[in-house]
């Protein structure tokens, strides 16, 4: 499978006994693993605009984060201020780890493992992460940005900085299945109820071809065709 | 994946939040409700915490415990025993406890100044 080097993520660990609990109450979606679980799930703001992406997996007793915002520093000031008496620690163990993408056809089994000291993060059989130590060298790179972005095109997969960035929310970019309708209370749940019952401010992610629409609606660019958002 | 525990990985450095002397206040409706709620056992005490989550980023918690591992301030309002963890001190300062007698949505409310928005269902605030 093609491999890149993903240097926009962040590695999170979360510890301690409410782990869980704390990032479903802070997240859009249920946070409820079985041991190989990957769980995509989003921290919103109130006013349900994406603050950050969580690809979450357990390792032993630790819940791992592999985290995608805008702003990392701001995002973990955010996670810190919410602990007070909950039993929670967060080490970002970035600086330890290389996290590689990989996408396109995988046979793999959604979900992770781990075999001489490679993690293995299958995220939904589209594409996922290996996370293997800074002590090991670096995988080489088999694909260049380019072919990810056509890749992403042809396969309707929204991205960090493209699609999903703060101004919008998981409806208006393609993340509706990071989205729980009916788990309960979390950080930006009533606009999104109020959008969804409404039918109102949805939108969806489509693929065209590049002469049909004019470049300040394209929010990916491919070689020839790209990605554009929506009204429903 | 090295999780840095053999090592130097230290947990990120948590910003403590400035402990605050928690003034609050009890309607009469809610002290009635802690009447009934207590009985005559006053060694029980009504912990009002803050957890994260709900719509907005904060959920009141309120629990009647005996004592807790929790380090907070006890605090003595008509008869009753408040306990109030420090770490969320600075989200209660000045805080109203209410009771509200309604088929739907009642219950005990917290009224908040601090809060700069509330959810519809009023356990959530920012």
């Amino acid at each position: 499978m093609p491999r890149l080097a993903f240097d926009d993520a962040n590695l999170l660990i979360f510890s301690g006994e409410d782990r869980l609990r704390f990032i479903d109450g802070l997240s859009s979606n249920k946070i409820d693993f079985n041991s190989t679980d990957v769980i995509n799930t989003l921290v919103l703001t109130t006013k349900a605009k994406i603050m950050a992406q969580l690809h979450l997996f357990m390792l032993n007793d630790m819940l791992i984060s592999i985290t995608i915002s805008g702003d990392h520093v701001k995002l973990v000031n955010y996670l810190n201020s919410k602990i007070l008496t909950q039993q929670v620690a967060i080490n970002d163990v970035t600086t330890l780890n290389y996290i590689d993408l990989v996408y396109g056809e995988n046979t793999d089994t959604v979900g992770v493992t781990v075999s001489e000291g490679l993690t293995k993060v299958n995220v939904n059989g589209n594409y996922g992460f290996e996370i293997y130590s800074v002590k090991q060298n670096r995988l080489p790179t088999s694909t260049d940005q380019q072919s990810f972005i056509n890749w992403r095109v042809e396969n309707l997969i929204p991205w960090h900085g493209y699609e999903i960035t703060s101004k919008v929310n998981p409806y208006q970019c393609g993340l509706n299945n990071q989205v729980h309708e009916n788990k309960g209370c979390y950080t930006g749940q009533e606009v999104l109820t109020r959008m969804r019952s409404r039918n109102k401010g949805m939108k969806e992610l489509y693929s065209i071809d590049n002469v049909a629409i004019s470049d300040d609606k394209i929010t990916t660019k491919g070689t020839t065709n790209s990605l554009a958002i929506k009204r429903i | 994946m090295d999780c840095g525990t053999c090592e130097s990985a230290s947990p990120i450095v948590v910003q403590k939040p400035e402990v605050v002397d928690v003034a609050l206040t009890i309607t009469e409706n809610a002290q009635s409700m802690l009447e009934q709620a207590f009985g005559d056992d006053r060694n029980m005490a009504l912990l009002v915490g803050v957890l994260s989550g709900g719509c907005s980023g904060y959920m009141y918690d309120l629990q009647i415990v005996e004592q807790t591992d929790i380090d907070c301030q006890e605090l003595a309002i008509s008869g009753f025993r408040i306990l109030v963890p420090n770490s969320s001190s600075h989200l209660l300062n000045g805080i109203e406890i209410d009771y509200e007698d309604r088929l739907m949505g009642g219950g005990f409310k917290i009224n908040n100044p601090n809060a700069q928005s509330s959810c519809g269902c009023g356990e959530s605030f920012s």
